[in-house]
């Protein structure tokens, strides 16, 4: 135990009386294991905000199509409550396309005219920029009312207010509002969007017709897929069909683990900068250092004695720097993180692995160039 | 002077042959025997085997052949770590450069040999002030080498070879880097260790010290001549 408290008692004096090489060397491993604890962090960080993003954008769109038509819009507008109500769907509702007619300052521009109803744009997760979604009456009705697409109303009105009116076939339509954005079918934005009621009164309704749905986010889509055509039409089955889009989230799985192997490779790369650093000023150190190895020896020293001297210097120098670098990191990502509203996700593994490195690489560090200062040759040492 | 019967160092037939391109036989069958308690002096050119000597007798060498007896232990027989403690304990050595531990106080330094020795840390430090209060240093006990003139270095060298009490204290040139007055006063403090009843032997080129020795040793190519 005096043998042992000698030893690092010596490597302190050691490393107090150098304190630059002391700083300097700590500050390798500080930076090393603070890049590695900084790096797994906002990586873990990432790859929740990836997984969320992609959560998010896992598909739950269904849509049925195929040889679906309905006589009227009061039958339209009954086969857009059921599926609304069908479980496992958070909103659906149907969009036919009437034909394309002639709009807009330009003779040759042709823009869909889309029946949409209400549970639709839900579905599809349009926000309207101005003015509002079609009222229960205007549905029923066949009142003359639209909504226009963003993109579309960007091409009548060069930096002014959308147009109050719209003719369809010569027949004017009045724009109740603008659809701004859409999570899906953005072919919404191009177009003019009336409700069921004047298409049958108008043009006996809309040719293609489809149901569009989303499935709540605990449902299972393929499920909701099979049954969704029984919903819309129990006497069409063979000639329905759903459909649901190619999902996201396995991307996201494989983006997920790409960026794993990519940080894990980098961590292990500032890992082995950081342990590499000690070893490299230890071994420089113990080098310097001959001299008075060679001393200690003639005075009686061990080479036992010698060599955990410098070992226990590694050791500290590695200790200190592994652990300043730990924590010091884990508070500055803490507060770059709060300072820019991130949702921290501290990887509290990458941060154990760490902290074993510093504790183990310490001493594997300092084993080669201890076995170098035990092997000092005392007369060699002294001519120096 | 009262001397032990049993002698210190026993040497027979002690060579010693650096191997390489050119084999150099740096020492050839040197017979000695140094009673305890007595100051010898070993002369010679440079390069007669002074040194070599002196590193096989304070078991920093070994020999290529022959055998050596310290207080009537045989070395080649000894495991490592008796060797060890043998130098910590029984040998003490002054260098010609003095060879103190640059970034250690003068006191650090003198409890090196303490640390060498196994001497419990709470020991240490008193011991080594004593040590330098010995040879007049109490008051630079806390500065480093390179804050202290030559003969002061050499002194705190001299107070950490002795600390520990040794039966044998080797000297290699210790006054080779040192002016005459410090020379002086480094040769009065060797005379005062051998007074106290210590057992010096000095590898040197001064004439001071080797007339101050009882016995003289003369060394050429690495025989004993006289």
């Amino acid at each position: 135990m005096s043998r042992f408290l000698d030893s690092l008692d010596e490597a302190v004096v050691a490393l107090i009386r150098r304190p630059l090489r002391s700083i300097l060397t700590a500050l390798g491993v500080m930076v090393g294991l603070g890049l590695y604890v900084a790096s797994t962090t906002l990586a873990a960080t990432a790859q929740a905000d990836i997984r969320a993003t992609f959560d998010r954008l896992r598909s739950r769109q269904i849509v049925v199509s195929g040889n679906l038509t309905v006589p009227d819009a009061e039958t339209l507008l009954e086969m857009d409550r059921r599926v609304s109500a069908s479980p496992g769907i958070e909103a659906a509702g149907l969009i036919g396309t009437v034909g394309r007619l002639p709009t807009g300052p330009s003779p040759r521009s042709r823009e869909s005219v889309l029946v949409v109803t209400n549970g639709a744009l839900d579905a599809v997760g349009a926000k309207l920029r101005g003015g509002r979604r079609f009222t229960p009456y205007e549905v029923t009705s066949g009142a003359r009312v639209a909504l226009i697409g963003s993109v579309l109303a960007d091409t009548f009105t060069v930096g002014g207010a959308p147009p109050q009116h719209i003719i369809l076939d010569g027949i004017p339509f009045r724009v109740v509002g603008e659809v701004d954005k859409v999570d899906r079918e953005r072919s919404i934005l191009l177009a003019v969007l009336i409700p069921p009621g004047p298409a049958f009164e108008l043009w006996g309704g809309p040719g293609e017709l489809e149901v569009v749905a989303l499935a709540t986010p605990d449902a299972a889509d393929a499920d909701v897929a099979r049954r969704l055509p029984l919903v819309v039409d129990p006497t069409g089955l063979d000639s329905l069909e759903a459909a649901t889009s190619p999902d996201a989230s396995q991307l996201g799985i494989d983006i997920d683990r790409r960026l794993q192997e990519l940080t894990s490779l980098l961590s292990f790369a500032l890992l082995v900068a950081g342990v590499s650093v000690v070893a490299g000023a230890t071994l420089v150190s113990a080098l310097e250092r001959r001299r008075e190895f060679g001393i200690r020896r003639a005075l009686g020293f061990s080479r036992f004695q010698i060599g955990t001297v410098v070992l226990a210097q590694a050791t500290i120098l590695t200790w200190a720097g592994g652990i300043l670098g730990v924590s010091l990191t884990l508070m500055g990502v803490s507060i770059v993180g709060s300072a820019r509203q991130w949702t921290l996700t501290i990887d509290w593994n990458a941060v154990f692995w760490a902290t074993i490195t510093a504790l183990v690489a310490g001493p594997l560090a300092g084993l080669g160039p201890a076995i170098r200062a035990a092997s000092v040759d005392p007369i060699t040492a002294i001519r120096q | 002077m009262q001397h032990d019967l049993e002698p210190i160092i026993r040497v027979e037939n002690l060579s010693k042959t650096y191997e390489g391109a050119v084999a150099v036989h740096a020492l050839k069958s040197c017979n000695l025997t140094i009673p305890a308690g007595e100051f010898w002096a070993i002369i010679g050119p440079s390069g007669s085997g002074k040194s070599t000597l002196l590193h096989l007798l304070g078991l920093l060498d070994t020999p290529t052949t022959g055998e050596l007896w310290i207080r009537g232990e045989h070395v080649s027989s000894l495991t490592q770590r008796r060797r060890n403690l043998l130098r910590a304990h029984a040998i003490g050595f002054v260098f010609q450069q003095f060879h103190l531990v640059d970034h250690l106080t003068a006191v650090e330094n003198v409890e090196l040999k303490l640390a060498a020795a196994g001497i419990p840390r709470s020991k240490r430090r008193h011991r080594a002030h004593e040590a330098l209060a010995r040879f007049g240093l109490a008051d630079k006990a806390a500065s480093l080498p390179s804050q202290l003139s030559g003969g002061e270095q050499q002194r705190v060298a001299i107070a950490r070879a002795v600390v520990t009490e040794p039966a044998l204290v080797l000297c290699d040139e210790p006054t080779g880097n040192l002016d005459s007055t410090t020379t002086k006063s480094v040769l009065d403090d060797l005379k005062t260790l051998h007074r106290q009843g210590q057992t010096i032997v000095v590898a040197t080129h001064d004439p001071l010290i080797s007339e101050a020795a009882e016995t003289v040793v003369r060394l050429e190519d690495g025989r004993i001549t006289s």
